[in-house]
């Protein structure tokens, strides 16, 4: 223990006082200690069961000594996941959280995981009490089969005063209105995923939760008008929507001015979006599961707020890029496209579901208009399925585009998943090899590490890579490795 | 339970306790007060408290602030027994909330010191055993790192970062909502 410091030994108070005073000032000169770091563990973890969970959790990423250590800051098992397989193990399981002594545990995370039709309304209410009484901070409720509707449903008001991440899947969530509910001030993450839920519930739960950062909805259907007249929070930061294809709704978001970050999966032309004309992006995801014949690039541009210059990490699929490059009209006039001044953008992630010439053409295109010339980080990735008939292509004749002269200065990484040896393949490795002077890191991830017999391929741009390959700039592997990911990985599905 | 209370005083006096500190400074406390502390009430209980208390571990610095400590909430105990066995009625009930209070202020008043100071006394708490002031710092580095983001916490720790990028990138990536 640090704490005799200034060894005056038998010195009268005041003496000792003053040269520890002297101590200190000695010591904020020099190179200042890092104290906290060097608590012994257990007070460490003391220290974070005074934090709510989503604070102790940062620290894990402050340095090595610090990964993990929130895990377990409770004596106890904070993290319990509950998996209702057999018809009585719901009345099996409760009985077991019952006959534990009160006050409850303090749980970080419950879990809970029905394989079963036969759990009735009443077993959840009882599970989610339990919860509650444990001060459950993130909470999760899955369905593996979907029950009949309205028959199995969530009760927010049963919650955790603490909870502050909730994350549903096939169920229900009951009409939460009802007199004298208390809001959750302490929910900031909200995850509905193949939930059913009215508009009015809706719209009740989004009153109710005042802190609500972060909400994702996935595979939900909503009707047409479904997010017009929403009061949503005021501090609502991230919005996902993603495998909504049957729904047909429009995602008016416009009201959301505090937005930083939007993350879209779906059918742009089925479920358009709006985004606040003011709104300062950090981050977008967009992914339409169809090209965008039948959307114009003027649609497209309008529902994106009017400066991008702040964005930092952009994620962008191939049914999309057409239309993000081309000027549309406004008024009179036409504008460049809203994703061309993307002066902050770090990361790009291009999701390409073919890669053909005109694909190609399409990146290219792209990298022009982006002006991103702040890039440091590029991941490709390429279809998993080769499409053989791309041979056609070279007699259609694609519209050649240029590959951009300059913009990648600050590129320094790029990783390309599925690689597959294709023409248009080589062709951007070959280019990126080229134009971004400051790489030294070219990741790719291929089914095939030696190049197989392509007779497409241009033996130039092949003895590029070769050449790469041979130097040690550019790196070929079977698997992914899991330290090199994108920005977006966690959030989306397989192409 | 007025008299009782006097009495409590004098039989508190009678027995009194020498703490020495490891720079060697001597510091005369009552036995409620020294009592706060579960590892000096074993060395009570276990009878080897004569000729002092050695806290190998604590100087007189941080002993002194530990001292003031105990000597209040010692009193504040003592008082909170003393309104238990009384009348419950309003004009009690007023006295406990008003010394409550007082007792809050004087322990935000007391976690005003410097980092390093506020770090001693975790370990002098930890120590010597007393649950109220290892709770109350804690508390206190506690609610300095919250809301902030992970650069923000290094900054005002001096923690240096030796995590590589991948690695913060994949501890951000295992648990996302929390970083956003």
């Amino acid at each position: 223990m640090a704490i005799d410091s200034d060894g005056g030994g038998g010195a009268k108070r005041q003496r000792a006082d003053e040269q520890a005073d002297r101590c200190e000032v000695v010591s904020a000169d020099a190179i200042p200690a890092d104290r906290i770091s060097a608590l012994p563990d257990e007070l460490r973890q003391r220290i974070l069961t005074h934090l709510p969970l989503k604070d102790a959790i940062r620290t894990g990423a402050v340095a090595r000594g610090w990964r993990g250590l929130w895990r377990c800051r409770w004596a106890h098992r904070s993290s319990v996941e509950i998996h209702l397989g057999s018809r009585d193990a719901p009345r099996r399981e409760l009985e077991a959280l019952t006959r534990e002594p009160r006050p409850r545990r303090r749980l970080d995370r419950l879990s809970l995981v029905a394989d079963t039709c036969k759990l009735k309304s009443s077993e959840l209410r009882r599970f989610t009490e339990y919860a509650a009484e444990c001060g459950v901070e993130d909470l999760h409720i899955e369905m593996r089969k979907r029950t009949l509707e309205g028959k199995l449903n969530f009760h927010l008001p049963l919650a955790s005063p603490l909870l502050a991440r909730l994350s549903l899947r096939r169920i229900g969530v009951s009409n939460m209105y009802y007199k004298g509910a208390q809001p959750f001030r302490a929910l900031e993450v909200i995850l509905l995923h193949s939930v059913a839920i009215t508009f009015r519930t809706f719209r009740n739960m989004m009153s109710l939760c005042p802190s609500l950062l972060t909400l994702d909805l996935r595979g939900c259907n909503f009707e047409y008008d479904f997010f017009w007249a929403i009061t949503w929070p005021k501090k609502l930061r991230s919005i996902t929507f993603a495998e909504c294809d049957g729904a047909s709704t429009r995602l008016d978001l416009l009201p959301v001015g505090s937005m930083r970050s939007f993350r879209f999966s779906s059918s742009f032309h089925d479920t358009p979006f709006f985004l606040p004309g003011g709104a300062v992006l950090s981050d977008l995801y967009i992914r339409f599961s169809y090209s965008m014949l039948r959307v114009d690039a003027t649609e497209f541009n309008e529902a994106l707020p009017n400066d991008l210059s702040a964005l930092t990490v952009l994620t962008i699929c191939s049914n999309a890029l057409p239309v993000a490059s081309s000027s549309y009209d406004a008024g009179e006039t036409a504008q460049l496209p809203k994703l061309s001044n993307l002066r902050s953008l770090r990361e790009l992630h291009l999701l390409m579901s073919k890669m053909g010439d005109a694909n190609l053409a399409d990146v290219y295109m792209f990298l022009k208009t982006c002006q991103c010339h702040n890039l440091e980080r590029l991941f490709v990735q390429l279809p998993k399925f080769v499409y053989k008939p791309m041979e056609s292509s070279q007699t259609i004749d694609v519209a050649r585009e240029e590959p951009p002269e300059d913009g990648l200065d600050k590129l320094m990484m790029v990783k390309i998943m599925n690689f597959n040896w294709g023409r248009a393949e080589v062709q951007l490795v070959s280019f990126l090899l080229r134009k971004a002077r400051s790489l030294h890191k070219l990741l790719i991830v291929s089914p095939n590490v030696t190049p197989p017999d392509m007779p497409s391929v241009d033996e130039a741009d092949l003895l590029f890579l070769k050449e790469a390959l041979a130097n040690g700039k550019m790196m070929l592997s079977e698997s992914d490795d899991a330290a090199t990911q994108p920005y977006h990985s966690e959030v989306f599905i397989e192409l | 339970m007025a008299s009782a209370g006097s009495g409590d005083e004098k039989a508190a006096a009678a027995a009194m306790i020498t703490l020495i500190s490891s720079d060697n400074e001597k510091f005369e406390v009552t036995e409620a007060t020294a009592t706060l502390s579960q590892t000096i009430r074993h060395m009570i209980e276990d009878g080897c408290t004569d000729g002092g208390v050695p806290l190998p571990n604590v100087t007189s610095k941080i002993l002194a602030r530990v001292i003031e400590y105990c000597k209040k909430h010692a009193t504040a105990a003592a008082g909170e027994e003393g309104s238990s066995s009384s009348f419950s009625d309003a004009a009690f009930l007023e006295v406990d909330r008003a010394f409550l209070e007082e007792l809050e202020e004087f322990d935000d008043a007391f976690l005003e010191v410097d980092r390093a100071t506020l770090f001693d006394l975790i370990l002098a708490a930890n120590y010597l055993d007393i649950k109220g002031l290892l709770n109350l710092t804690c508390q206190k580095v506690a609610d300095s790192v919250k809301g902030k983001t992970p650069e923000q916490i290094r900054e005002m720790y001096n923690i240096v970062n030796d995590l590589t990028p991948e690695e913060e990138a994949e501890i951000r990536r295992e648990t996302q909502w929390a970083f956003e």
